[in-house]
């Protein structure tokens, strides 16, 4: 597993032996010093929670009555669970989309808020307030987007000539029309890529317009490769996240129609709490954080390919 | 400012000309997607003021025949909203206090020191987000419980405290893109590793802080599931949990109260973005070092 | 995180049999009964919101304060969901005058604001070894927690008290609270589902068309709806979503979801797919009838005839808050009449029920019980929404002008015909089941599958769900 730390300076005196040792545990020590916090946290409040849903997936648990052990038979019943493999497929497919959708989005509105444009600060405002606004209003609001007949989408749609589909009603459109939705969400995206381009120094843009780059090569050499850190969050963080994507379609659709919206999330969560089998809910859980870690670790693997963190003596790329 | 505008040097007619072009286009876009985002807004704004049993019209009336300020009003009639109110800021301001300062501390230790298991550690931190809640919630209740501190709120404010992983992540990576060779000066002038942390890197990461700012206070502010979970006098109920009391189950839903409640309930977080995200793009630009 | 997850089973069953005990050894002891007299006390009802009022009239009742039930002392807890406002506010009155009449105990009510979520708290609570004495129940789940032994078997209770007994309860009201035969939820109120075909005057005066009557059957109703409908300004009828409207079809029509012994999957019997097929016609074939999916972004069945897009709305007792103040803001010309009976003249329902049920560990089984005792008698939810009382003796509660006029007459007596108020059965596999079935019915609904197709592919999957555990 290659070093996920960029590599950081000398410690002074290192060269001779002994010194490097001992600044090497100081170190070490004021680093666990700094990281009291999560380490703590989590052995209080995380780790017992955890241990304990890993031993429910072992057991049938309804909640309301003690758990009972059956070894693996969740695990075993979740090989043969078409709703599993259905859910999976529908999370992963959204994922697929969503996530690079919204970071070039992302990417593109942070590029035009950063512009030196009169009333910026209430566009950044406008654009983060989906962000801020809840459910109900979201899904009618939605709800009349997306609307067949009557519906704004189609009606855009209508004016290029194309006859927009039944965006809520339809299995095959359900999941798109989510995809879409996951785009007006973007203004988390776009306040991380705000803050990281800020933090490229105008020194190199300066250096490179003398050089006679133009605006392309300046993005795709300067900025690209200086805020590589954010999108590589956002990357995971996107990933992370749309995996347990609930809340959209527990509000708006219910999973359905004919279970196209029916996330993994969904389905663990009503295994949880309306059918009683927290248990199965329980292997679910895990088997989810087993494949988003493996997604995760190749994420982490790959972006020494193409992230820049910013290190000591080393010359600019 | 990193605006690329500013630094033009070349001022040739053409060049004005082609600005000017691109100007008008990103107002252009911006004026068209603005408006396309903000279109839910107002009609939250619009549906807030209008008259219980006017239902909602296809395609959506904007502006309300009558504007039924009374919603509002109505709104504090029905539920303690103050009190929910002063709750909401004390659970979400201390969460948010906790967030800044154990995130930082612990992302400032993954992004600059090297310590022993540090790999293992960050995968650890990372794993924490990849579990589901339904899972985790029954045993973290009956934790708390043991503890005595279910119906405070203390199951709300201390885990902040102690550093959740999403706002490590990210200032992690905001750190490291700092440049280290502020570090090593000031570690050549015998700076202790706080002192880095506090006097060098934190001032540098501005935009970062206040972006873990507003996310973590979107975050406790909207926080339904918690307060839902752990309280029971409804006193001490937050203002998210609160608004839900202008619905009921089955039947009777007065949309446009809760809509004015929506649109009160949003208005602090729409404001303190407003104030926060100068100080994302007011970051410190410079690398520090001359030329 | 302890121990309290895995308590023995063993002091549950001994608390459960000192409760029954008590009242049973009580009732063997047989002393002289003191007659205490209560007034009780009339609440003043408080409105901050236009709502139809039903005025409750609390009586003098008699309570006897007898051995059969020694009050506890202490703290009830008591955990309500979805109430509204005033709702919530009514109740806490209602709970002063009950604990001024019983001194030694105070009445903990804390309550949920509206969502699903009630239930997922309360089974924490369950859990955690921390739940409240009484607590809100509706259908779907009393069943399931009684099967799972968190409710308190309420038949002794019924046996020693002296003013209401088990056959007091209408059939609708011991089909909805109880489980294998004893009840375990003591309903408040309960009204079926969907109850009143409401309709938009105007449209019908305006088609010079006679007005519905309660003895319509579904043609009746798609002829109606097939004049009405002028696409795309207004449809013939639309049907509320809450819960599972394809149960009021099915059974209405002479099907069933399962057999009698809940062990197989009954859809493929041709009554019950007909039913289904039937009603995807009218949206598929007649083009009249609203599916959800448009519904909903209509801002919900409802809504759509609020805002008279829809002629007719076959909806639920709770609509009539909203309907009658869009009649009042709006001009909404509505009435209703009961829901229609399916073309062989056959209406059942299923029920939508609202009950008390109480922790089978409550330390406080007695005060628990009379105090649900207490508010069902005392008809205390009446003034939120009409609900069809739990007890013989109280039916004439609910014949009143209003209800009268929302064409609700025929229930009390309809409410007392067994079978014709049902729940779905199969306690706790019957949510999964329902899932599986709709997804197959929202196939259906677009076109993609007949009926007789989609219930076949689906049975197999609803057997294997019964077979399971």
């Amino acid at each position: 597993m290659a070093s996920t730390q960029a590599s950081l300076p000398k410690p002074i005196g290192s060269g001779r032996g002994k010194l490097r040792m001992t600044n090497r545990r100081r170190e070490a020590v004021w680093a666990y010093l700094f990281l009291s916090p999560w380490i703590l946290g989590f052995l209080i409040f995380l780790i017992g929670p955890m241990i304990a849903s890993i031993y429910f997936s072992f057991t049938e648990y309804k909640v309301v009555k003690p758990p009972v052990w059956i070894g693996l038979a969740n695990y075993t019943r979740m090989f043969g669970d078409d709703l599993f493999y259905h859910s999976l497929k529908v999370t992963v497919t959204y994922t697929l989309f969503s996530v690079p959708l919204s970071i070039v989005a992302g990417l593109f509105v942070a590029i035009l808020l950063n512009q030196d444009v009169k009333l910026s600060g209430l566009f950044r405002t406008i654009f983060y307030l989906p962000s801020v606004i809840s459910g109900v209003a979201i899904a009618i609001v939605f709800a009349w987007i997306f609307n067949f007949r009557f519906g704004i989408l189609n009606y855009f749609l209508s004016l290029v000539g194309v006859q927009g589909p039944n965006w809520l009603g339809h299995p095959r459109w359900t999941l798109w029309a989510f995809v879409l939705m996951s785009l007006w969400g973007v203004g988390g995206n776009v306040v991380i890529f705000l803050a990281a381009l800020q933090g490229v120094p105008i020194v190199l843009y300066e250096a490179a317009e003398i050089d006679g780059a133009n605006n392309w090569r300046r993005f795709w050499r300067i900025t690209l490769p200086m805020i590589s850190p954010a999108i590589l969050f956002v990357l995971i963080q996107g990933v992370i996240g749309t995996f347990q994507t609930f809340t959209q379609s527990y509000i708006m659709t219910g999973g359905g129609p004919a279970n196209s919206t029916l996330f993994y999330l969904l389905y663990l969560y009503r295994n949880a709490f309306s059918w009683f089998e927290m248990g199965y809910a329980s292997a679910l859980a895990w088997v989810l954080f087993i494949i988003i870690l493996i997604l995760t670790l190749v994420m982490l693997k790959t972006s020494n390919q193409w992230v820049y963190y910013e290190t000591a003596g080393e010359g600019r790329e | 400012m990193a605006s690329l505008r500013s630094h033009r040097t070349r001022r040739s007619p053409q060049y004005a000309a082609l600005e000017a072009f691109q100007r008008i286009l990103i107002y252009l876009t911006l004026l068209s997607l603005g408006t396309a985002i903000l279109l839910p807004f107002l009609w939250t704004l619009s549906s807030s003021l209008k008259p219980f049993g006017t239902g909602i019209t296809f395609p959506p009336e904007f502006i309300p025949k009558r504007f039924e300020w009374q919603n509002y009003l109505k709104v504090f009639q029905t539920i303690p909203f103050f009190g929910y109110l002063r709750n909401s800021v004390v659970v979400t301001g201390l969460s948010l206090v906790g967030e800044l300062v154990s995130c930082t501390l612990v992302a400032y230790a993954f992004a600059r020191l090297r310590f022993p298991g540090s790999n293992v550690l960050f995968i650890v931190l990372l794993g924490t987000m990849m579990i589901p809640y339904p899972v985790t919630m029954v045993p973290t209740f009956i934790l708390f419980n043991s503890l005595k501190w279910v119906n405070t709120y203390l199951p709300l404010v201390i885990p902040p405290f102690f550093a959740p992983a999403y706002n490590v992540f990210l200032l992690r990576q905001f750190f490291l893109t700092i440049n280290h060779e502020l570090d090593e000066a000031a570690e050549v002038d015998g700076a202790s590793k706080f002192r880095i942390y506090w006097q060098i890197i934190l001032p540098l990461a501005k935009p970062a802080l206040a972006t873990v700012a507003i996310f973590s206070f979107m975050y406790y502010w909207n926080d339904f599931m918690g307060p839902l979970i752990y309280l029971s006098d409804s006193e001490k109920f937050t203002l998210s949990l609160g608004i839900n009391f202008l619905r009921s189950m089955r039947g009777g839903d007065d949309l446009s109260m809760q809509m004015a409640a929506s649109i009160m309930f949003v208005a602090p977080c729409i404001l303190l973005f407003f104030v926060a995200q100068r100080y994302i793009v007011q970051g410190i630009v410079t690398t520090g070092l001359k030329g | 995180m302890s121990d309290k997850t895995f308590r023995p089973i063993s002091r549950r069953e001994l608390l459960k049999l000192l409760g029954v005990s008590t009242a049973g050894a009580a009732l063997a002891a047989c002393a002289p009964k003191v007659v205490t007299e209560v007034k009780e006390v009339e609440v003043p009802v408080e409105q901050t919101v236009v709502v139809k009022e039903t005025v409750v009239v609390q009586e003098e009742v008699e309570v006897e304060s007898a051995p059969s039930f020694p009050m506890e002392e202490g703290e009830l807890t008591i955990l309500l969901c979805c109430s509204g406002p005033e709702d919530i506010e009514h109740r806490q009155g209602w709970n002063t005058g009950w604990e001024a009449a019983h001194p030694g105990i105070t009445v903990e009510q804390d309550q949920l604001p509206a969502g699903q979520n009630y239930f997922e708290k309360l089974q924490t609570l369950f859990a955690a070894g921390t739940a409240p004495d009484l607590f809100d129940m509706w259908e779907g789940y009393i069943q399931p927690y009684a099967a799972n032994g968190v409710l308190l078997n309420m038949d002794p209770f019924f046996e020693a008290d002296p003013l209401v007994s088990k056959d007091d309860l209408v059939p609708a009201a011991v089909e909805g609270g109880a489980w294998q035969n004893s009840i375990y939820a003591f309903c408040q109120g309960f009204m079926p589902g969907p109850i009143s075909l409401y309709y938009n005057a105007d449209h019908f005066d305006a088609a010079g068309m006679d007005y519905p009557t309660a003895d319509w059957t579904w043609d009746d109703m798609r002829d109606a709806a097939t004049a009405l409908t002028d696409i795309p300004q207004q449809w013939g009828l639309t049907y509320a979503l809450w819960f599972v409207p394809w149960l009021y079809w099915i059974w209405s029509n002479g099907g069933d979801l399962f057999n009698e012994d809940e062990t197989k999957c009954a859809l493929t019997d041709p009554a019950s797919y007909e039913a289904l097929q039937y009603w995807a016609d009218m949206v598929l074939v007649d083009e009249t009838t609203l599916p959800s999916s448009e519904a909903q972004s209509l801002g919900g069945p409802m809504n759509s005839f609020q805002t008279g897009m829809v002629s007719m709305y076959l909806g639920n007792t709770w609509d009539v808050i909203s309907l009658e103040a869009s009649r009042d803001e709006a001009g909404l010309n509505w009435q209703s009449v009961l829901s229609p009976k399916a073309n062989n003249g056959n209406r059942v329902w299923y029920e939508h029920f609202w009950c008390w049920g109480i922790w089978s560990e409550t330390q406080k089984p007695n005060a628990a019980w009379l105090h649900v005792r207490d508010f069902v008698l005392d008809q205390v939810n009446q003034f939120a929404q009409p609900m069809v009382p739990p007890l013989r003796q109280l039916l004439d509660v609910f014949d009143t002008e209003e209800n009268k006029a929302l064409g609700y007459g025929p229930l009390i007596s309809l409410a007392q015909e067994p079978g014709l108020l049902r729940i779905p059965g199969a306690g706790e596999k019957f949510d999964k089941i329902s899932q599986l079935v709709q997804a197959e019915i929202d196939l259906v609904f677009i076109g993609e599958k007949t009926a007789e197709q989609a219930v076949a592919d689906i049975c197999p999957s609803v057997d294997e769900e019964l077979a399971r555990g």
